[in-house]
């Protein structure tokens, strides 16, 4: 294990921890925020902003682009495909179905618990969509890995047909919010709500971290891994539903953030190797990092006013991923 | 036996000509130090047994014992640390070293991440001995010619320390010095006790390196016995027509089969 990479980008997932929060649009002093953490001067402004604004968010880039990362890089090594990323399943078609019905249809407006009503029906959306796809995929020896990916395809486009109709029929007032939640954004978020995510979250990463070892052997195709004693479809189910709860669990409070999940990977695959024990952490340290640092652009090109951070993820993955291509370091 | 199959019955429908293709095997073992050799024409039968032999493929009927146990219910690290298995397609997703393919060739020995033992380590390295591949050990799969992945592929399978090993066409696309390579590398494994099973499409290289040959055709066993005794026999002359000669290999006594050419001309 090439442990040295694996604990650079740990480091670099650090520095953007403690660095990112004082980056934005209002200026911050440290010894006022030492003011207010020690508890002198609760009303202190620069506090407030630094404690229940900007940390929060920061601590959500971080979980949700590592998230982000760790789902597609898990999802590229078990579809065999370098185009995968989390969103290709039709998870985040479900959850933005989910959203949009929250968002249009004023009789869904509640809230239970920490969840508004966009969160709770866009996590509904994306879980709905995670047992509706496996169900169908669901052959008479178990689900094929290539029935999967064609049945996810196929529940996206469905669910944006589906959008489409809804934003055909609504009223405006609900597209302009829906438009803006597909953006993506991490302004809207407390510790309450951050914490709310762990109980889906956590256990989707949990399922992802337990297999890395296993992923590796999948990147040798379905017969060598079993002939190499790896029980392939207990791992492929399982990496399956650990991916789509996580990026259920990030949609739901994020929106659909793009370019994360597809570009992290390959870019740690140059430094971290193929091994999947070295790429999984190092995806995930890298993917929060790239989405904390987007996240301080977004809030600070335009300052005061803020960009979705989708804007900035799209504008610079893209760029990266047509130079990633052109150096053809991977197959 | 390391592994015996016995009234295995499997079928795969055929939806473009509505014909149902079965496999009907009444026995298959493997003799511990060893070489079977499964021959046939195309669509004979030869891999669907082998898969069916690794536990990939299960029968619709019949039994599998992997060292006098049901295979159905062994876990996969179990079996893997008895029998290793050789797929046709051999690729990664990923352009690996020759190390670290065979490292996880230890995958049913280690837990969790596949941290190795020092124990681990020597195995790896009897591997990489055994089959030639110790120099090559750091290069890249994709630096690798077509015997070399081969043998790579093969010595993350010898990292299982399997008792039996099944082949499934490992020597196609060699050339004949490759293959001769191939196939006395298995020679020296089936001197350590191992037994295998390798599928092949050239049936003079299965008579000259295979203690056994099994004959396949339309998906059951037309022979099974001595090289000479199947290249013989009846059955065997009746699916290649009569259209061949049959000669003795100058210096061991094995046979081989050579095509008769028809028109009667010299070549």
């Amino acid at each position: 294990m090439k442990k040295k990479v694996i604990l650079l980008f740990m480091l670099a997932f650090l520095a953007a921890a403690v660095l990112t929060p004082w980056i934005g649009s209002e200026p911050l002093k440290p010894a006022n925020i030492w003011k207010f953490l020690s508890g002198q001067g609760e009303d202190n402004p620069e506090g407030i902003i630094f404690w229940y604004q900007r940390l929060p968010r920061v601590l959500l880039a971080l979980v949700a682009g590592g998230t982000l990362a760790l789902v597609g890089a898990s999802f590229q090594v078990l579809f065999r495909n370098p185009l995968v990323e989390p969103y290709t399943l039709g998870i985040s078609g479900g959850a933005a179905l989910g959203a949009f019905l929250a968002m249009s249809i004023p009789s869904l407006w509640i809230v239970w618990g920490p969840f508004s009503s966009i969160q709770l029906f866009a996590i509904m959306g994306a879980s709905g969509s995670l047992v509706l796809i496996h169900a169908l995929a669901r052959q008479s020896k178990g689900v094929s890995i290539y029935s999967l990916l064609l049945t996810g395809v196929t529940i996206s486009i469905i669910c944006g047909g589906a959008i489409l109709l809804l934003t055909y029929i609504t009223n405006p007032n609900s597209l302009v919010v829906f438009q803006r939640w597909m953006m993506g954004g991490l302004d809207v978020i407390g510790y309450r709500e951050l914490a709310a995510l762990l109980p889906v979250l956590l256990p989707g990463l949990g399922l992802l971290f337990y297999h890395t070892n296993d992923l590796n052997h999948l990147a040798l195709g379905e017969e060598m891994a079993l002939g190499h004693g790896v029980p392939v479809k207990t791992v492929q189910r399982n990496i399956f539903l650990g991916g789509g709860l996580a990026t259920a669990a990030v949609v739901s409070l994020v929106g659909p953030i793009g370019f994360v999940g597809l570009i992290i990977p390959h870019a740690v695959r140059k430094l971290a190797g193929f091994d999947q024990r070295n790429v999984l952490p190092c995806s995930f340290f890298c993917g929060g990092t790239a989405l904390a640092i987007c996240d301080c652009l977004a809030r600070t090109l335009l300052a005061p006013t803020e960009l979705p951070v989708g804007i900035i993820t799209a504008i610079i993955g893209g760029p990266v991923f047509i130079y990633l291509l052109a150096s053809r370091r991977w197959k | 036996m390391t592994i015996e199959l016995t009234n295995i019955h499997h079928r795969f429908p055929d939806t473009e000509t509505e014909l149902e293709w079965e496999l009907n095997i009444v026995r298959f073992y493997v003799t511990p130090g060893q070489i079977l050799g499964i021959v046939g024409p195309n669509g004979s039968g030869k891999s669907t047994l082998l898969r069916i032999g690794a536990g990939i493929l299960s029968p619709l009927k019949g039994e599998v014992r992997l060292e006098n146990q049901d295979m159905k219910k062994l876990k996969r690290p179990e079996i893997a640390k008895k029998l290793g298995y050789l797929p046709q397609e051999l690729s990664s997703e990923y352009d690996i070293s020759v190390n670290d393919l065979v490292q996880m060739g230890r995958y049913p020995h280690t837990h969790g991440l596949g941290l190795l033992s020092p124990a681990d380590r020597e195995v790896i390295n009897n591997s990489l001995e055994i089959t030639e591949m110790s120099p090559l050990r750091n290069r890249r799969l994709s630096r690798l010619s077509g015997g070399e992945k081969k043998r790579a592929f093969l010595a993350s399978v010898l990292a299982q320390t399997p008792k039996v090993l099944l082949l499934d066409e490992p020597t196609s696309a060699l050339d004949i010095h490759h293959q001769v390579q191939f196939f006395q590398l298995l020679k020296k494994l089936a001197a350590e006790g191992i037994g295998i099973a390798i599928v092949t499409h050239d049936i003079n290289f299965a008579a000259l390196f295979s203690d056994e040959l099994m004959f396949l055709e339309g998906g059951k066993c037309l022979i099974q016995d001595q090289p000479g005794e199947v290249l013989a026999a009846e059955a065997v002359m009746a699916i290649y027509g009569r259209d061949i000669i049959m000669g003795r290999h100058p210096q061991i006594d094995r046979p081989y089969i050579l095509p008769r050419l028809t028109s009667g001309k010299k070549a």
